[in-house]
């Protein structure tokens, strides 16, 4: 059987490491506080407003992947296949994609064609009004003008390798996930489902596993990225009778 | 040298990182005269088949590759797509004929609510006696990303198996010929040391 995955998620402004808090930058850390061995999948967003320093996130992406050897993601205003084997040559494995799947559905389905479903995450970003909810896209400033079911629909017939979703809400919260509406999004969804945001201590993991039937927890709590954290919560999970890789 | 094959869709990138920090000399090369002085050959993969396929063609790098292959013998590890692309057909894209050097084809994995696709993530492999697992514990896991699988028609090979939903062949050898579906250079220690096996032992 497939382990469930937890996986770090790491948001780059201009290069420099920073958290997010309801998806604005917070804090800068440095990212020399990462050991990525015990993860199992990192992934690297650029979360700059605009891409004119862009090759300071290339160079993270460089110093990253020359010893990562765990998957590496990529995200954050990707929006030309050039660009994605500029990416593949500094050593990433797949993309997140959510901008484009709103602006340029053309593209979209190009990139698929050519590097296939698997290579594809798609990011939802989801904000909560009230009782209902919201998808969002450009970092969490635009929203998504139809419906959360009418979206979800749309997505599935992009067949995306794997769904990111992310709570905006609950973004460095550290209040638990919103289980309401990753179940919503997994009874939809054939293909694995990663969630973020909100994860603030183990049992948080271990519910988004068991109640949410999530594939993969994420995490960008700065407290969960050391060596000692993530072994922490990986035997917690499996105490908790969730299979999971220790090496 | 070891040749890390560039067809135009890979994470050659992440090969040659691999082999790097296993301090193995190799170059990422698309040109015949490079490919011809290859010792070894490894063929990464991530992406369509069909695509996969063409820019072979188009690259015209298939010719190069049967000859380093077949006639000379040259070890040759396929990754993920590159492993499936050494099968003669693949239900992705029927429009294209694989390498053949493998007689088998791949298919496509059936959805179901256990076993989903695409089959992401960190999976088993078992196996007996391989020299590519060398060093490696039977049952060790490998990160894996793919929505077809391999089904290997002769019975003259060795090979690892895989379960989602059904069993595959993850790791196969037949003489010089190697295949991996999941990602060595991407599954931390054990796909590290199946990387250097393939380099120093095969």
């Amino acid at each position: 059987m497939l382990a469930k995955r937890i996986i770090a998620v790491l948001t780059f402004d201009k290069g420099i490491l920073t958290r997010t808090k309801n998806f604005i930058q917070d804090y800068h850390y440095t990212k020399k506080f990462i050991n990525n061995s015990l993860f199992d999948g990192i992934v690297l967003i650029d979360v700059s407003r605009n891409k004119k320093q862009r090759s300071k996130f290339y160079d993270v992406v460089k110093n990253f992947s020359k010893n990562c050897f765990v998957p590496i993601t990529v995200g954050g205003m990707i929006e030309d296949i050039q660009e994605i084997k500029v990416f593949q040559s500094l050593g990433v494995d797949k993309i997140l994609i959510n901008s484009v799947a709103v602006k340029n559905e053309k593209l979209l389905k190009k990139i698929i064609g050519i590097f296939g479903s698997q290579f594809v995450v798609i990011g939802l970003d989801v904000k909560k009004k009230k009782n209902s909810y919201n998808f969002f896209y450009n970092n969490g400033e635009k929203k998504i003008s139809t419906t959360v079911r009418n979206w979800i629909n749309k997505v599935k017939k992009f067949k995306p390798g794997e769904i990111l979703l992310q709570s905006i809400d609950q973004d460095g919260s550290l209040k638990g996930f919103d289980l309401k509406i990753i179940k919503k999004v997994r009874s939809q969804f054939k293909c694995p489902l990663l969630v973020c945001g909100g994860g603030g201590n183990w049992e948080h993991f271990v519910e988004a596993f068991k109640k949410g039937k999530v594939d993969a927890v994420c995490t960008n709590n700065i407290y969960h990225l050391t060596y000692k954290s993530v072994l922490s919560s990986k035997l917690f999970c499996i105490k908790r009778n969730i299979e999971i890789r220790l090496e | 040298m070891i040749i890390i094959l560039d067809y135009g869709i890979s994470n050659i990138g992440a090969v040659k990182n691999a082999l790097n920090f296993l301090n193995f000399k190799s170059i990422i090369s698309s040109k015949k005269n490079e490919i011809e002085t290859a010792k070894k050959i490894i063929i990464p993969g991530n992406g369509n088949f069909g695509e996969g396929m063409r820019l072979l063609q188009k690259h015209n790098l298939i010719e190069i590759l049967d000859k380093m292959v077949i006639e000379k013998k040259i070890p040759v590890l396929g990754i993920c797509l590159g492993y499936q692309m050494m099968f003669e057909k693949n239900e992705e894209d029927l429009n294209y004929k694989g390498l053949g050097w493998i007689k088998g084809q791949v298919k496509k994995f059936k959805k179901t609510n256990k076993f989903l696709v695409p089959h992401v993530g960190w999976n088993k492999i078992n196996f007996k006696k391989m020299k590519l697992m060398t060093g490696i514990p039977n049952n060790s896991r490998f990160y894996f990303d793919h929505s077809y699988y391999t089904e290997i028609s002769k019975k003259k090979f060795k090979c690892g198996t895989t379960n989602h939903g059904i069993k595959f062949s993850s790791v196969y050898n037949s003489k010089n010929i190697y295949g991996c579906q999941p990602h060595p250079e991407k599954s931390q220690k054990f796909g590290l040391q199946l990387l250097k096996n393939f380099c120093e032992l095969c």
